[in-house]
């Protein structure tokens, strides 16, 4: 008998076609021959699965759901993260925002505003005697009375070739920055500002520098703040905080 | 919560194949099974495999005549989850769990059935491997139960002897996949 045909006699006795003797010696041979048993075991649940197709087309069916739930499971978990990195970059944004809001760069308005007060020439405190040349002392002396433009009356009156041309120059700026007039007052404190050895130098540069902040010349004012860097100047640590708001 | 289907509406749409009961028990029950599993020392992918078992074992048992479901289908859903997880641990001879199963653990004859199961479930894997006539043949014969004679008609062969010879080689080659596969002796040995 070759396997064929075992297989074939095993078709046969599960079939029913087995009667009489041959089913006797079949049956007898199954209890004896491991192999034969063994075959006659699968071909019947072979045909069992088959007659339970039905299992099989689910088992189809829940491996599809299967692969569907799992990749909308996926998908929500992506939208989580999406959702996440979202809520993430909200918050950082927020977080610079408000850096930026309490850190911000400041308009130059606005930064002259907070940087520019009025120079104090010392007329009411000092005393008459302490000036001895009248016309300065009178157009100071305006200047801290906030008379403006009756300083700037007095300190046309002072000479180029005075001894006071720089003072002169410098209390003229300041006059036209109390005035907002500071295309003029920068005229003026260019003028002061060529003689560096003066007593005033570091106050020319600074207020030149807030006229040209004012009047959003910003590289120029930056060249005027980073002058006053160099050196122990009074403006020093005004000149570097400027500087760090204008970037 | 209320769930969206009653336990009987569960049942008769599990026998019926009904898709979206199917995905309900996906729903509810995909994150219960792997967790179960998992926790008793299962991967994953075994609870996939648990969680699926388990369906098609609750669709055989309740498309029986005799079916009654005796509580809640939660537990009885639950119920042989743990079960098909035992058989799968015994199966694999992971003796360390079977204290911590000792007390759900019944020996019956359902493990029997479990192995069968799994050999049904294998023959048909094995079936998809084979040339198209023969899954022909073979749906033919053992599903649409076809003589050899209309089989022979069909395949367009010459007489009834070459459709029985086909069909005898066809289910002999696909006895030897079976019998080659590495889990088979496992699922045999009882």
């Amino acid at each position: 008998m070759n396997k064929e045909d075992h297989t074939i006699l095993i078709e046969r006795y599960l079939d029913g076609e087995l009667q009489g003797d041959d089913l006797i010696n079949f049956e007898l041979q199954l209890k004896t021959d491991k192999k034969l048993a063994q075959d006659c075991f699968l071909q019947k649940e072979i045909r069992a699965a088959f007659s339970n197709r039905d299992v099989y087309e689910l088992r189809n069916q829940i491996s599809e759901i299967t692969k569907e739930f799992k990749q909308e499971k996926q998908i929500a978990k992506r939208r989580k993260l999406v959702f996440l990195y979202a809520a993430c970059a909200i918050l950082i944004v927020a977080v610079i925002s408000t850096i930026c809001i309490f850190n911000k760069s400041y308009t130059n308005d606005e930064l002259y505003a907070v940087y520019f007060k009025p120079y104090d020439a010392g007329t009411i405190t000092r005393g008459a005697e302490e000036t001895p040349k009248d016309i300065y002392t009178q157009a100071l002396r305006a200047y801290d009375y906030k008379k403006y433009y009756e300083a700037l009356e007095l300190l046309k009156k002072i000479p180029d070739t005075s001894y006071f041309l720089v003072p002169k120059e410098y209390f003229t700026g300041l006059s036209y920055m109390e005035l907002h007039k500071f295309d003029e007052a920068i005229r003026h404190f260019e003028n002061a500002s060529s003689d560096k050895r003066n007593a005033f130098h570091d106050d020319v540069i600074w207020y030149l520098g807030l006229c040209y902040l004012k009047t959003n010349q910003t590289n120029l004012a930056i060249q005027q703040f980073k002058k006053l860097l160099k050196n122990d100047s009074f403006y020093k640590k005004s000149a570097s905080e400027i500087i760090e708001k204008m970037k | 919560m209320k769930l969206p289907f009653s336990d009987k509406q569960i049942i008769e749409g599990i026998k019926a194949r009904d898709s979206l009961v199917l995905r309900f028990l996906y729903s509810e029950y995909w994150v219960k099974v792997i967790n179960y599993v998992t926790h008793n020392s299962g991967s994953v992918n075994e609870a996939e495999d648990v969680f699926q078992e388990t369906i098609l074992k609750a669709y055989t048992e309740i498309k029986k005549q005799d079916f009654v479901l005796s509580g809640s289908f939660n537990g009885y859903f639950m119920s042989i989850c743990k079960n098909n997880w035992i058989y799968a641990v015994k199966m694999k001879n992971k003796r360390i769990f079977i204290d911590f199963f000792t007390e759900e653990y019944e020996e019956t004859n359902l493990l029997h059935e479990y192995n069968i199961d799994q050999l049904h479930k294998l023959m048909w894997s094995k079936y998809d491997q084979l040339k198209v006539d023969c899954q022909e043949v073979l749906d033919m014969y053992y599903l649409q139960e076809k003589g050899m004679n209309e089989i022979a008609y069909r395949m367009e062969f010459r007489n009834n002897q070459i459709a029985m010879n086909k069909k005898s080689r066809c289910l002999k080659y696909l006895r030897e996949l079976l019998m080659n596969h590495p889990s088979y002796n496992s699922i045999t040995n009882e």
